[in-house]
């Protein structure tokens, strides 16, 4: 998808606004067939808040927020509601665009970066709309029961991300472990380490450190860093389940295409679950093959660019601020390579002893 | 050997974004997901390309900063240019462009070139300028597939854009929550 894209004609936003005015008053119809269930969340430091027609998206898509939960009601910053159409009864309208207008990265051309935002995946068919003005969006697909896993474990990924954006906060390909006075960020590409980190500080009965991510979370870099967690939701091997006991004991949820179990750690470990903490350092796991555990300074370079391709090139849009954004936060923690050994014991001391040294030093 | 156009100027494409660090940067191409690091000298070319400076002009200075080779640090540093401009990463300023403001360049390591580039070393002193090294220009493509575009042709029965799983199979719902089946090893 070039940078940057053609400017939008004043037809084509005018032809958004209406699509979105069309999937409003469709899904008040579902809402009005099926009755709402409302649930609040803390997501970055903001409130969302999620309406759902009818329960199955409810059941799918709220197990991997339910450590931001909030009992709450009262404000809101950004509303999303939620249907599908088989459940509902509802039809939805095809959208204005064909395609040709189908991008990568479940990006529509016309949709992003604009005031009126879309993700549309087209194998499901699942669309995800957002009025940047009005804070308002919607979820829908035409089927729950042909929901992916995946989207279970990671929901609402790039409309959250869309919003976000534009509210301070960067959403990051990552992990996270820390303790209510601080953590680190885990960065690197798919089959780096992050989880396995991540994974192993949580299941450590003796480790202080508290599990905010694995694969997703929120940056805000000012005033200073912080990370939000998003979901709490891991993922660990098949191959390596004896290796996280604690967790592999507790029921997965399903398993995903990559041949991984997908579980929800804040119903069965809610006191390892953070919602985050400041952030004191940047950690690039690497796996070795050795048999200890240490730490070794990494460069700013290397953390960028652990850290900045994954996680610009799996969302859409804003990509340049988002790359500005990512710079900043690697320019203003000291960063570290983890090299894991074959013991992964050793994992929580090590990542322990280095939030200990900078939660002491803050 | 400078291209014919000896004065040629250069801009940061708009396919791509970059950030500075210490005494390298990290160049993402937005466009064909390749992203790419330069290490300290290469760095010190991409500032004064940024600066508007035109390619004869970064050569001399190049030359004037480092004990090597006149020649020799001309072509290299033409090859790297050339090699900048082929990954999308550089792209030509045309007479006919509108002007350009010069990039920011935010925590920019100290030039190790200088900017008038009309201050050679004179030979009657010792020569403290540094070895020039050639610059490194590091190129990774692992998150290439992430942008690959299957080409969607389909509409389905009720006009949405359709396309079918890899492998052409019809989508397969995963196994609902609640109901977990042992994951295979």
């Amino acid at each position: 998808m070039p940078l940057p894209l053609e400017p939008v004609s004043e037809e084509r936003r005018e032809e958004a606004s209406a699509f979105f005015a069309t999937v409003h008053s469709v899904f008040e119809a579902a809402a009005h067939r099926c009755g709402v269930t409302t649930r609040i969340y803390s997501i970055g430091g903001y409130r969302v808040r999620l309406r759902f027609a009818g329960p199955p998206l409810l059941h799918a898509l709220t197990p991997a927020f339910e450590h931001l939960r909030l009992e709450d009601e009262a404000e809101f910053d950004l509303t999303i509601g939620l249907w599908d159409s088989a459940s509902t009864g509802t039809r939805l309208p095809p959208p204005p665009w064909g395609p040709e207008d189908i991008l990568t990265r479940t990006a529509v051309r016309n949709y992003v970066d604009t005031r009126i935002r879309v993700a549309y995946e087209p194998v499901q068919t699942i669309l995800s709309v957002l009025d940047t003005d009005s804070n308002e969006g919607f979820f829908w697909i035409r089927d729950a029961a042909q929901l992916p896993l995946y989207q279970c474990g990671s929901p609402l990924l790039v409309p959250l991300h869309q919003w976000m954006s534009l509210h301070g906060r960067i959403l990051v390909h990552g992990g996270a472990v820390g303790t209510a006075e601080g953590g680190v960020l885990l960065v690197g590409k798919g089959g780096s380490g992050k989880s396995t980190a991540a994974l192993c500080c949580l299941g450590d009965p003796h480790s202080p450190l508290l599990y905010a991510a694995d694969d997703y979370g929120l940056v805000r870099c000012d005033p200073q860093p912080h990370f939000y967690s998003l979901y709490n939701s891991g993922k660990v091997n098949a191959a390596d389940a004896h290796k996280h006991p604690l967790i592999s004991s507790a029921q997965y949820a399903g398993v995903l295409d990559s041949q991984k179990a997908l579980y929800f750690l804040h119903a069965h470990f809610p006191e390892k679950i953070s919602t985050g903490f400041p952030l004191r350092a940047i950690v690039l796991p690497r796996v070795t093959g050795q048999g200890t555990t240490r730490l070794s300074p990494a460069s700013q370079a290397q953390a960028m660019l652990a850290l900045a391709p994954s996680t610009l090139f799996q969302l859409p849009g804003s990509e340049t601020s988002k790359f500005q954004g990512l710079g900043e936060l690697v320019r203003s923690l000291p960063c570290y390579v983890l090299e894991s050994g074959t013991d992964w014991q050793q994992i929580p001391q090590v990542l322990g002893g280095l939030v200990a040294e900078l939660n002491g030093n803050a | 050997m400078i291209p014919t156009e000896a004065h040629p100027k250069y801009r940061t494409s708009p396919d791509a974004v970059f950030e500075t660090f210490d005494d390298e940067i990290i160049i993402i191409n937005m466009v064909t997901g390749s992203y790419y690091s330069l290490d300290a000298t290469a760095l010190g070319i991409w500032n004064l390309l940024q600066g508007q400076q035109s390619l004869s002009h970064v050569v001399r200075a190049t030359q004037n900063a480092y004990q090597d080779d006149a020649e020799t640090i001309e072509s290299t540093v033409t090859k790297l240019v050339e090699e900048l401009e082929g990954e999308g990463l550089l792209v030509r300023i045309n007479a006919t462009d509108a002007p350009v403001a010069a990039a920011p360049t935010a925590s920019a390591p100290a030039a190790s070139t200088s900017d008038d580039g009309n201050a050679p070393h004179n030979g009657t002193t010792p020569d403290s300028r540094p070895p020039f090294q050639a610059p490194k220009l590091t190129k990774f493509t692992d998150m290439q597939e992430l942008l690959l575009l299957d080409p969607i042709h389909e509409v389905d029965e009720m006009g949405w854009p359709h396309a079918r799983p890899e492998g052409g199979a019809a989508p397969q719902a995963s196994a609902p929550l609640g109901t977990p089946s042992a994951p295979s090893a």
